[in-house]
């Protein structure tokens, strides 16, 4: 890649997708983590959008590009497409909806089905300020969450409560698997561990990847 | 249509086999041009020559199937010369397909111009760097003047480059004309606001090359609006100009409320051709509630059978609420809990969609819709579309001093309950028509979503293959920004206020040809006198019956929407989907300039949200003009678009 041509402020880029069912709060999480605000009636999400925050994780500056998808079963087929090259993802649900627990499940399967092997997932319980309303007690969700080895929190948009610890933890998650992966690998010709700065874990497709999928015709 | 459709689908099919090799240019280019004759032949059907009117228009288009034989002849020379130097015959190809079906007599006049654009669209790279380092409304300028350029320049094909240099020559005039006008006196009415000197000079010039085309109101190309930029040397100051500009506005307002009353009141039959050329420049606000009716093919233009119409399908509205809302109907649950969801996130700047009333209209017109559409059902973005026309319905219970509270007003202050009812079956049925034209975007996989996105792409490498190439070296997908802009229309790029002019025209472009192709697929009924195609589309307009209303299967409705839509489709896509396009690629390439450098992140957040919250009228009639343009010059590109 070419860092030259950018001043690369950060030493890690890691894409992080967002999935989960319409209206548990995926877009206000994503906005109070990335610029601390919460809409109350916020638009709904069509397609997807993204936005980045740079945190620092054990003195490495890391980019976090977190994707927010559309939760409609409608959509399902076209969001698919932004698994790729994620390398980790936030399934959320409403703590006050259980039908958004019981959703879980299948986005998992989405996830696994659609994403690299090795992505780091997290559970996360959103709208923990509506304790009265609560639907998903949450001994069983953690139960969930270690069973199926996710990280697991219980967050508020809304009062922000948890919502940086939670992408937080995800991404120190990502990076120890990431620094792991670098000493497994070596110096296998891969420029990750040769060269620090810039993007060491792509979000974008290969440009060989995105030849192939730009040239195969839609008709 | 029909006629002209058919044998062109199946030549298309072969084509789209055959590109794979170079070297079937000549033989695709003649199999091309025996299918067309097919369908030139057989478009002179009995109707056709009994018809005085089309008659002419076939000679017409004879004389010009003369020109179109010669042009296919020299540039399939072109092609293969194209071919060979970047092997992208695919896309050079698919050109002179549509420059082979120009001459069909259906075509609008506006086709007439694709022979040597063919030639054109091939050299694309100097109007394109010309277009990027210019400010968006001196760009449409240049424009302007290399469209002329290129034209005249280009005489290859003297006769049908003769229409060709009159059509640009009268748009340039015509645009120069207006950006003039800030240098002279402020013009007054003299002619009582009739018709303005350009669109009568505008007229006279077409009507020579008019044919009977259905669509001919494509030819009425966008009025541009004024350009607000001040020449520096100019010596008057900004407030003067200002009033002048005002008085301007206000004058050119009340001549179009008169034109519109012209052609609505006190008529029989609505002349829907004329009301679908003066609307794409915009309808007043006080004429919009009845001509979106009229345009979208809800409201008959037989005046006489109005009142009744609305009646009928007010009543049908009502039984549906009064059966999906009784006891034995069981709940879709899920699709209710969605629509639910997104209720309150609807508008949620615009305080008219925070009133509990407004929610609850919005509500059941959106669950009706979804339960008998279940091909599609509910998906997000289609309680978007459904505001526009809400909204606009509203403001014909308004005191005309408080149309432009709309937005702030609680309608169950100023209407009834049965009014508020009526409101709402006039927005379904509307909703009901928008989506018929773009039902491919929302059902199962989204596939019209889909092909839009690629279409869109395509052309954009074709206007600014700068811009995609440097998409492409950032690997910006289309799909990551473009998927919001055809899902919503664009709405969501756009305050209301801009919206609602954009639906002007993007309603005068909806239906026409769905009018033409249940015209030839359905016999008029003899009851009936025949009327213009419009109110033949309204009187053919199949509305479930009260038994399948009440089938909860809704099956029946269903193979009903399928087999009315086959014939239909493809002809379908062709305008509003099409069009979408073309503004979709005007709005992207207005910020190529800071787009080209930007790199991923930057260009995708930028295009998540753009800069477009001060957008006015005159923005958006600037980039739908230059979508029309577009459209006009890159016809050809759309004929391998579904
Ligand atoms: N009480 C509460 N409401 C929330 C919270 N997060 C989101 N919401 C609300 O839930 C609704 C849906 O949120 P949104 O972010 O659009 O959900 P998405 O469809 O998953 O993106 C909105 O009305 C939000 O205001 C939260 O933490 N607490
Ligand atoms: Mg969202």
């Amino acid at each position: 890649m070419n860092n030259e041509d950018y001043g690369y402020d950060y030493d890690y880029l890691f894409k992080i997708v967002l999935i989960g069912d319409s209206g548990v709060g995926k877009s206000n999480l994503l906005s109070r983590f990335t610029t601390n605000e919460f809409n109350i009636e916020s638009k709904s999400t069509i397609g997807v959008e993204f936005a980045t925050r740079t945190i620092e994780v054990e003195g490495k500056k890391i980019k976090a590009q977190i994707w927010d998808t559309a939760g409609q079963e409608r959509y399902r087929a076209i969001t698919s497409a932004y698994y790729r090259g994620a390398v980790g993802a936030l399934i959320v649900y409403d703590i006050s909806k259980s039908g958004t627990y019981e959703n879980c499940n299948h986005w998992l399967k989405e996830l696994r089905d659609n994403a690299d092997d090795n992505v780091a997932v997290g559970l996360i319980g959103n709208k923990s300020d509506l304790a009265h309303l609560r639907a998903v007690p949450t001994a069983e969700a953690k139960n969930f969450a270690s069973e199926n080895e996710l990280l697991f929190t219980e967050t508020s948009a809304l009062n922000s409560e948890n919502v940086d610890q939670a992408f937080r933890e995800l991404i120190t998650a990502i990076y120890q698997m990431v620094s792991k992966h670098q000493v497994d690998l070596g110096d296998s010709g891969n420029n990750a561990a040769a060269a620090p700065k810039g993007p060491t874990i792509s979000l974008t497709p290969t440009p060989n990847e995105n030849k192939k999928s730009s040239s195969s015709n839609c008709c | 249509m029909a006629v002209r459709s058919g044998p062109h689908e199946m030549s298309e099919k072969g084509h789209h086999n055959a590109h794979e090799s170079s070297s079937v240019g000549v033989g695709l280019v003649s199999s091309l041009m025996k299918s067309w004759r097919i369908s030139s032949s057989s478009s002179s059907s009995p109707k056709a020559a009994s018809d005085p009117e089309l008659s002419t228009s076939r000679r017409s288009s004879q004389s010009n199937n003369d020109n179109n034989h010669r042009t296919g002849a020299i540039s399939l020379m072109n092609d293969q010369k194209f071919a060979d130097s970047d092997g992208n015959f695919d896309a050079i190809a698919k050109q002179k397909t549509s420059t082979i079906r120009t001459p069909s007599a259906s075509y609008s006049p506006m086709r007439y111009m694709s022979p040597s654009n063919t030639n054109n669209v091939t050299n694309e790279s100097p109007r394109t760097s010309l277009l990027r380092h210019n400010n968006h409304h001196s760009s449409t300028h240049t424009l302007t003047h290399t469209i002329s350029n290129t034209t005249t320049g280009n005489g290859r094909e003297p006769s049908s480059s003769r229409h060709h240099d009159r059509y640009f020559k009268d748009l340039d005039e015509d645009w120069s004309a207006v950006i003039d006008d800030y240098n002279m006196p402020i013009p007054t009415i003299l002619n009582g606001g009739v018709d303005s000197p350009y669109a009568l000079s505008r007229k006279s010039t077409t009507s020579s090359i008019n044919t009977t085309s259905v669509r001919s109101t494509s030819f009425n190309y966008p009025q541009l609006p004024h350009i607000q930029k001040v020449d520096s040397s100019d010596l008057r100051s900004e407030e003067e100009l200002d009033a002048e500009r005002n008085v301007q506005e206000l004058n050119s307002m009340i001549q179009r409320i008169a034109k519109f009353d012209d052609i609505l009141k006190n008529k029989h039959i609505i002349n829907q051709q004329q009301l679908r050329e003066i609307s794409w420049n915009g309808v007043p606000k006080i004429h919009r509630p009845v001509v979106w009716k009229l345009l979208i093919g809800y409201l008959p233009a037989n005046t006489k059978r109005q009142a009744l119409f609305l009646q009928r399908k007010r009543k049908e509205y009502r039984d549906g609420l009064d059966h999906t809302f009784s006891n034995q109907h069981s709940r879709d649950i899920p699709t209710w809990h969605q629509i639910e969801i997104d209720i309150p996130r609807t508008n949620p700047q615009i305080p008219l969609y925070q009133f509990k009333s407004v929610q609850a209209s919005l509500q059941k017109i959106l669950y009706l819709w979804a339960i008998r559409h279940p091909t599609s059902g509910y998906v997000q973005g289609i309680n978007d579309l459904v505001t526009p026309f809400y909204q606009t319905f509203l403001t014909e219970y308004l005191d005309p001093s408080q149309v432009d509270e709309v937005e702030k007003l609680d309608p169950e202050t100023y209407m009834t309950k049965e009014q508020i009812l009526d409101i709402e079956a006039d927005t379904f049925w509307c909703l009901t028509k928008l989506l018929e034209q773009i039902t491919d975007n929302y059902i199962h996989g989204q596939p019209g979503i889909l092909k839009q996105v690629k279409n869109l792409s395509q052309l954009v490498k074709r206007i600014d293959i700068d811009l995609y190439n440097h998409f492409q070296k950032e690997h910006v997908e289309f799909i990551q920004f473009a998927f919001r802009w055809m899902n919503c229309l664009l709405m969501r790029e756009f305050e209301m206020g801009t919206v609602i002019r954009m639906w002007d025209t993007y309603l005068s472009e909806t239906s026409q040809e769905i009018t033409s192709s249940t015209n030839s697929t359905t016999p008029t009924d003899p009851s009936m006198p025949p009327l213009t195609p419009k109110e033949q589309s309204s009187a053919t307009f199949v509305t479930p019956t009260n038994d399948s209303f009440r089938s909860p299967s809704s099956a029946t409705i269903t193979n009903n929407m399928n087999t009315s839509s086959d014939n239909s489709t493809r002809i379908r896509q062709s305008s509003l989907n099409e069009f979408h396009v073309f503004v979709c690629a005007a709005f992207l390439i207005k910020w190529s300039d800071q787009l080209m450098v930007m790199d991923f992140q930057g260009i995708i957040t930028f295009l998540q949200n753009p800069p477009t919250k001060d957008w006015t009228e005159t923005d958006i009639e600037m980039l739908l003009g230059e979508a029309y343009i577009w459209q006009s010059l890159y016809k050809d590109a759309t004929s391998h678009w579904l």
